[in-house]
């Protein structure tokens, strides 16, 4: 892991890396508890934002879907398949029974947040309307996806310049995308 | 079921039911009494640092100190995707 940031630096968090953190079934769960460990002992001061746990969210049931089997590519198969079906039978990949919610999940994301702020390491940005105009010149900028034009207008707004994530798309920007892959 | 409480809720002792109070010289209560939760809670906790310790390595681990380990145990692997249920206390004893 080539870290790039300095003893008592800001970072921001990225959701990608908040749920390689909170999610055990994450793929990268081990590199981002050793990123994080490696912020605590630097002592780093931690932000992100709200923005971030709704996109947690999303991570979550990606990861929901990888584990229970529904990829994408399966589900492009099934297209196919559903297309060549011949005298009303149709053949068809089935997943593993996914039972996920939101609802389900949601005491998790109560937790987590509430964890995320208990010691005192990591802290939540202000995001309002007025971070629109910024975001908006990050879409138009650098083609960036909307939470991540937010992120970085966040980020602009707060002074800070470096992102831990796994996401490439910030390297178009002026931030230091830091990976903890 | 008992629900989750953070070990720093100012409330546990209202929101712990009696029956789980036990006598310990580890914590003490105006009651004399300890919740039995923050033995559950403590094996539970040192079970994830330990794994936060195997994971991390020891080099990295043993430059945290105590507040910092505390901060870690709850907040890592908190989503937990085996039946939706949190990560940090599944209410049996």
């Amino acid at each position: 892991m080539a870290v790039k940031i300095a003893q008592k630096e800001s970072v921001f968090l990225d959701a990608n890396f908040l749920a390689g953190i909170s999610i055990p079934e994450h793929p990268d769960h081990v590199k981002a508890q050793k990123m994080l460990v490696w912020l605590l002992v630097n002592e780093c001061n931690m932000k992100t934002s709200m923005l971030c746990i709704y996109e947690l969210l999303g991570v979550v049931r990606k990861v929901q879907n990888r584990i229970r089997g529904n990829r994408p590519g399966i589900r492009k198969i099934n297209t196919i398949l559903e297309k060549l079906s011949f005298s009303g039978i149709t053949l068809k990949l089935v997943f593993n029974k996914i039972n996920f919610s939101y609802k389900a999940i949601s005491g998790n994301i109560d937790v987590t947040v509430n964890s995320l702020q208990s010691g005192g390491y990591i802290s939540f940005s202000k995001l309002d309307h007025l971070h629109l105009p910024r975001a908006l010149e990050g879409i138009k900028n650098y083609g960036l996806a909307p939470g991540d034009a937010f992120h970085l207008s966040v980020m602009e707004n707060d002074g800070l310049k470096k992102i831990i994530t796994a996401d490439k798309d910030f390297k178009k920007t002026k931030l230091t995308p830091v990976s903890f892959k | 079921m008992i629900p989750y409480f953070p070990l720093d809720d100012a409330n546990i002792y209202a929101s712990v039911p009696s029956e789980l109070f036990i006598s310990s010289s580890r914590y003490s209560t105006s009651s004399g009494a300890t919740p039995l939760f923050f033995e559950i809670f403590d094996q539970e906790s040192e079970r994830r640092l330990n794994l936060i310790k195997k994971n991390v390595g020891d080099q990295l681990f043993k430059q945290l100190n105590e507040k910092q380990k505390h901060f870690l145990s709850n907040v890592v692997g908190t989503v937990s995707l085996a039946g939706a249920k949190p990560h940090h206390f599944d209410g049996k004893i």
